[in-house]
């Protein structure tokens, strides 16, 4: 008999000394009918919803043409993080602006 | 219906495809009635808990049951079986934290029938193999398992652990050197 064999031998003596399982077939079904419910997903529209409150937010914050905006942004909406400067020209591009909006629909 | 020597005869335990649902459930009644001790056998190995371990044989088998679709080739639903049997014993223990020990309890219910000598022997055996796997890692105790105790192929052990061919081989022998060292112990005299 060689090594492996032995060995399995081993197992098996093992195997028939150990306590029979008891079937139940009924309780398997039971659990694999059992409707598993999967956490639901976000809804996709709120997170666009998002997005685009805070790219009107941005638009906003940002003067058009050659403008300054003459009131700081609401609370709640965009915000430049650079000081308004003296020549009142805006250089701060739309990409740069934070974001803070945080809409309460969107929250889980 | 079928006897189950004609399921068995089949070509395939779990081919499902335009068979009507009560064809569906026999051949799992036969899968889960051919397999169920093994994969108990297995899982109690794996979590040192034979209670744990029904409970997770019995949540195998219904993980298979809903999945019994994507398994059709009778070679492969040994391993596929095998592989869902020590997920879910991953899970069981995560899930309550039980330190990895080997089942040795001598609980005589529902124990088949042996002779004095028989059981004393089936004992010691358990015994020394118990001490063996309780040196070896949760993967590479359940690797060995596979190997010596349901005899499955390298390729079979390597699908059911979701690793490589030669991965499987290594971890096999080195786990059979754990227990050919604690084998030899016990000749010794010092497993006690």
């Amino acid at each position: 008999m060689n090594d492996e064999a032995f060995e399995r031998e081993l197992f098996a003596v093992r195997a028939r000394a150990m306590p029979a399982y008891r079937l139940d077939l009924g309780d398997v079904l039971a659990r694999a009918r059992r409707v598993v419910r999967a956490p639901r997903p976000r809804p996709q529209w709120l997170a666009w919803l998002g997005s685009a409150a805070c790219a009107a937010a941005a638009m906003l914050a940002v003067p058009a043409s050659g403008g300054v905006a003459e009131a700081p942004a609401p609370a709640g909406a965009c915000y430049s993080p650079a000081p308004p400067r003296e020549d009142a020209v805006c250089e701060m591009p739309a990409r740069d602006l934070v974001c803070d909006v945080t809409l309460a629909s969107s929250e889980p | 219906m079928a006897t189950l020597p004609e399921i068995f005869a089949s070509a395939s335990v779990l081919d499902v495809a335009g068979d009507p649902p009560d064809a569906h459930d026999e051949r799992f009644a036969f899968l889960y009635a051919h397999h169920a001790p093994r994969i108990h056998r297995f899982l109690r190995d794996l979590l040192g808990d034979a209670a744990l371990a029904a409970d997770a044989t019995q949540e195998t088998f219904a993980r298979a049951y809903r999945q019994r679709e994507a398994m059709r080739d009778r070679e492969r639903a040994v391993p596929w079986l095998f592989g869902i049997a020590r997920n879910v014993s991953l899970e069981a223990r995560r899930a309550r934290a039980r330190a990895s020990r080997v089942f040795v309890s001598a609980d005589a219910e529902g124990r088949a029938p042996a002779s004095p000598e028989g059981d004393l022997l089936g004992r010691e055996v358990a015994r020394v193999v118990a001490v063996a796997l309780e040196k070896l890692s949760e993967e590479r105790r359940a690797m060995l398992l596979l190997r010596l105790d349901h005899d499955l192929s390298y390729e079979q052990i390597a699908a059911a652990m979701g690793c490589s061919l030669a991965k499987a081989k290594v971890e096999i022998h080195r786990a059979r050197e754990v227990l050919r060292a604690t084998i030899e112990e016990y000749r010794r005299g010092a497993v006690r």
